[in-house]
């Protein structure tokens, strides 16, 4: 029994969260509540065991096929499951099960009703299937699929409180989204009409013979590969959507929004690319060097845009445009050192952002204010929230000792390894940004005397609080060692890039 | 052992934070045992390990290796000198500031803080590679600016964030040092790494690390034109005044330049890259603005501020004359202008909470009244001045050693008519106090001005007790010359 779940352990992954959601809305008549979210939080507990033993097959065995159903590409379905899914399977795990955790406190009431919350469980834990879906998929077929469960299940989150703001921003989201979707599927369709494959290893042996054939429509299909997963991912300047989007769904939406959804587009596009169409031939094309420049002019443009606003939340959302600059920044380097850094800040980035976004929706709901301006006084009040948020601000802003540290310095190593003066720069006034942006919040809460007499806010309920507890505690180890991670980053990193690039 | 010792040093301050962070506000007897017994084991530690570190001549090294880089500790006495410094007159400070905050209602906050910028501090000091020293170096900017801004008030917000930008800047600018260092030497930040390496990466190259340190490292030693943010930080408290603006956070700075040009770089290879006169100069100007400006002052406090900018750059002075008579002068500078200068300002403290005088022009005739505080006062600025039988005049007389071993007469000139200014902002203060008139008769002296008045005491005795046995110090001074100069 045992060593048959290990064996099929890629596939159980997927198959026990798409279950488990659908299995929640049978839940509605347990009569306690609280059993059906904990029931979730398991179910996203084991699949992150399973996460973590994947990935650790990996660090000690190097990546692996998984034939599904025993019937063998390119007539079954194949899962890949390399460094790069070994490193998203982290993330989510330890992403999903604080915000989930987070959210079970007091998720009926922040939705309205038993059913709907009921609804966000399962639209949770799609979304969650679906990113770790797109963390082991082999080819194009489930790429496209798990893309669009994601989309559509993000979308729905966002308007998991039914108000008017959170329905207009859902709208404008699932526009762009669809549009994405539709730029994905012609790239997808490009490329089966180069090679006549969806599976990504079958796609790259036939493209590295043929590939001069059909420069034009190869580089065709690269360009709608961008700008759909850019749209999806909020790559500057397709980003419009996301700061509605995340700053009025409700706060444990906008933390898995922000500090996954976004990302599990990047792990497609990595797919597409390194995987399917190889380093070569991408290296071969500009498009490296057209992310690098969207990736810096994300970097400033997201902060500027992130330091001219006064709502905490939305100052967050823009934060997330750009973090995810130093992301794509990673990518279009193309070095080992600068992958290995953007992939590390897919993690990095991922729980910081979880938690400050856990942090600000706990300010809003207790205080009722959402400026920032307005939170004069309430450090000391609230002083587990606003410790956690000091821990999430310093490692946004990249302080040794927190995680954001360790991706901001293989970055910088990154820039320098390809001699990009301007990517050091960028990376610096990045984190120089993010401090301007993020500590005048801790300066108001804590520094600044309010003008009116405070009234003892309550903190968060104890499982708030040690979800968020949970998330620093996390960043401050992946900041104090960050071995492991770096590991598989760099292994991720090598084994898409192959060795073409170090010659 | 010498591992446990050191992290106890280091950690033990955190944790007393940590306690006093979860103790009520009102049990103050409580508190102030912690804060004094965890200073005053941290200080014994460091005045243990330093016997043990001359008596033995080995430097013990504690490595942790993370993926690429690496957590290292070192003491040596370069970095015990600083060690030293911080963690005996934290001590005092503490005391200082026990009279001091008696009254405030925020004093929780404020000993946190404090305690935890102790530990920090030592953390630098102990730092055994470059990496480490910038993890410690950002983390005191963060963990010193609620004592900036303790007041609360606008003022104090503004200059906090003044504080907090230069800080940040420069640590970019040290940052980015790094990682060109980094690719440099191929994968190394331990100190000592680079001098072997020269000849791999071009002088330009060399060059250019260099200056990205100075100026990282120069934002908090107030080097001009990197100083703004010191003379608005004098809204703090001044018990931090006394111990992070004239003592702890600048000498961070001074010492991170010490290390970039000793440890780091090496005074043969910056002696190759012909860098020596440039700094000298910036130096140098630094010297004289910082004590014409100085003068201008109204202000006590701001023109304390001033003096030590000015003064700080006499310590850089040495340093940067890479010479052993220079380095000399250097490291007896950092010990005797922190000694001396923490006095200065509990004294201007003193005078600030008995008669809320806090301008030159106001204090005439307060010696009359604060003649202990006061007498303090002239005395050990006369020692800032460099006069005998103070302390201060020991330092001076090894820079101008130094200056003239290297042969700079321009330098020479430059350090008597700094000492000309400094008598001239210092020496009226003093006069004009026990002979002018003072408005009010009389001050009523609680329990508070004792607490104040004892370190300020204790420390002016040390003044004279260097400056009539200057040998005491001559351990240390050779032990730091021997690691860099080979005699």
């Amino acid at each position: 029994m045992a060593a048959a779940v290990k064996d099929n352990l890629p596939v159980l992954l997927i198959v026990t969260l798409l279950s488990s959601a659908y299995l929640l809305p049978i839940l509605t008549r347990v009569r306690k509540f609280r059993l059906v979210e904990f029931f979730a939080v398991f179910v996203l507990a084991l699949t992150f065991t399973g996460g973590v033993v994947l990935a650790y097959k990996v660090l000690a065995t190097g990546a692996f096929n998984y034939i599904v159903g025993g019937w063998p590409a390119p007539w079954g379905i194949e899962l890949t499951i390399n460094a790069l899914s070994g490193i998203f399977l982290l993330t989510i795990g330890l992403v999903t099960i604080p915000i989930l955790l987070y959210a079970s406190a007091d998720l009926v009431e922040e939705v309205g009703s038993r059913q709907r919350a009921i609804w966000f469980l399962t639209l949770f834990l799609l979304l969650t299937a679906a990113a770790s879906g797109l963390a082991v998929t082999g080819d194009m077929f489930n790429i496209f699929v798990f893309v669009e469960v994601a989309t559509i299940a993000s979308c729905a989150i966002v308007s998991a409180r039914n108000d008017a703001a959170s329905v207009e921003a859902t709208f404008k989201y699932l526009m762009l989204a669809t549009i994405g979707s539709g730029f994905v599927l012609l790239g997808i369709g490009f490329l089966y009409m180069l090679t006549g494959n969806l599976n990504l290893n079958f796609i790259n042996m036939e493209l590295s013979t043929t590939w001069h054939n059909y420069p034009t429509a190869l580089w065709m299909a690269m360009s709608f590969f961008t700008v759909g997963f850019g749209v999806k991912s909020a790559l500057f300047p397709l980003h419009v959507w996301l700061p509605d989007a995340h700053s009025t769904a409700i706060t444990p939406a906008s933390a898995v929004l922000s500090s996954l959804a976004v990302k599990g587009y990047i792990v497609a596009l990595l797919k597409v690319f390194y995987l399917a169409v190889g380093a070569k031939i991408i290296f071969a094309l500009p498009i490296t060097n057209i992310l690098l420049l969207l990736g810096m002019i994300a970097i400033i443009a997201g902060a500027l845009f992130a330091l001219s606003q006064d709502e905490l939340k939305r100052r967050l959302a823009f934060s997330t445009v750009s973090q995810i600059g130093y992301i794509f920044l990673g990518i279009g380097l193309g070095t080992i050192q600068g992958l290995a850094g953007g992939l590390l800040h897919i993690l990095s980035h991922g729980i910081t952002k979880a938690l400050l976004f856990l942090a600000a929706g706990t300010i809003v709901k207790r205080t009722g204010k959402t400026r920032i301006s307005h939170l004069s006084g309430l450090g000391f009040e609230m002083p587990i929230t606003f410790g956690v948020f000091a821990v999430g601000t310093l490692s946004m802003i990249g302080i040794p000792l927190f995680s954001g540290f360790v991706s901001k310095w293989q970055l910088l190593l990154g820039s320098l390894e390809k001699g990009n003066y301007l990517a050091v720069l960028v990376l610096i006034g990045g984190s120089l940004l993010a401090a301007a942006y993020l500590l005048p919040v801790l300066r108001v809460a804590f520094f600044q005397k309010s003008e009116e007499e405070q009234i003892r806010e309550p903190e968060a309920p104890y499982v708030q609080k040690v979800a968020m507890l949970f998330l620093a505690v996390v960043i401050i180890f992946v900041g104090m060692f960050p071995g492991i991670f770096l590991e598989l980053a760099r292994q991720a990193a090598e084994s898409l890039l192959g060795m073409e690039v170090l010659l | 052992m010498i591992l446990v010792l050191i992290l106890t040093a280091i950690l033990i301050s955190t944790l007393g934070a940590l306690w006093i962070a979860i103790i009520p506000e009102e049990s103050k007897k409580e508190r102030n045992l912690v804060v004094t017994t965890t200073l005053v084991i941290s200080a014994a530690i460091v005045w243990g390990l330093l016997v043990y570190i001359l008596s033995t001549g080995n430097y013990p090294v504690i490595e942790v290796p993370l993926a690429s880089l690496k957590w290292r500790l070192l003491l040596d006495p370069l970095g015990m000198t600083y060690g030293l410094i911080a963690s005996t007159l934290w001590v005092f400070a503490a005391i200082y500031s026990f009279g001091y905050m008696s009254k405030d209602r925020r004093q929780r906050k404020f000993f946190s803080f404090f305690l935890l910028s102790a530990g920090i501090t030592l953390g630098i000091a102990f730092s055994g590679n470059l990496f480490t020293m910038y993890l410690f170096y950002e983390l005191l900017t963060f963990a010193t600016y609620p004592l900036v801004v303790h007041q609360g008030t606008k003022e104090a917000l503004e200059s906090g964030t003044k504080y907090i930008k230069y800080s940040l800047v420069g640590a970019s600018f040290i940052l980015a040092a790094l990682v060109m260092l980094w690719r440099v030497t191929g994968g190394t930040l331990d100190f000592g790494a680079l001098p072997t390496l020269f000849g791999v990466a071009s002088s330009g190259q060399v060059a250019t690390i260099f200056f990205l340190f100075i100026l990282g490292f120069g934002v908090k030693a107030a080097v001009m034109p990197l100083h703004g943010w010191l003379p608005s930080a004098m809204v703090a408290p001044t018990p931090v005044s006394a111990l992070l603006h004239a003592v702890a956070v600048v000498n961070a700075g001074v010492f991170g330049i010490l290390r970039t040009v000793y440890s780091v770089f090496g005074p043969s290879l910056l002696l190759e890259l012909n860098v020596r006169w440039i700094l000298l100069v910036i130096v140098s100007i630094t010297i004289l603005m910082g004590s014409l400006i100085a003068i201008k002052q109204d202000v006590l406090k701001k023109r304390l501020a001033y003096s030590t900018i000015s003064q700080l750059a006499y310590i850089l002075l040495g340093a940067f004359m890479l010479h052993p008579l220079g380095l000399a002068g250097a490291i007896l500078h950092m010990i005797f202008h922190s000694t001396l200068k923490i006095v200065l300002f509990f004294a201007a403290g003193i005078v600030a909470e008995e008669t809320s005088y806090v301008k030159v022009s106001e204090l005439g005739g307060v010696g009359k009244l604060l003649p202990l505080t006061l007498g303090s006062f002239g005395l050990v600025s006369l020692g800032m001045i460099g006069m005998l039988p103070l302390s201060g005049f020991w330092s001076k007389y090894y820079l101008l050693q130094g200056s003239l071993n290297t042969g700079s007469w321009p330098i020479l000139a430059i350090l008597l008519v700094s000492g000309l200014l400094n008598a001239f902002y210092f020496i009226p203060i003093t006069i004009s106090a026990f002979t002018g008139k003072a408005e009010i008769n009389e001050v009523t002296k609680g329990s508070s001005f004792v607490l104040m008045l004892v370190p300020t005491l204790i420390l002016t005795v040390l003044a004279l007790v260097f400056g009539l046995l200057p040998g005491l110090t001559l351990p240390l001074v050779n032990g730091v010359i021997g690691q860099f100069f080979s005699l």
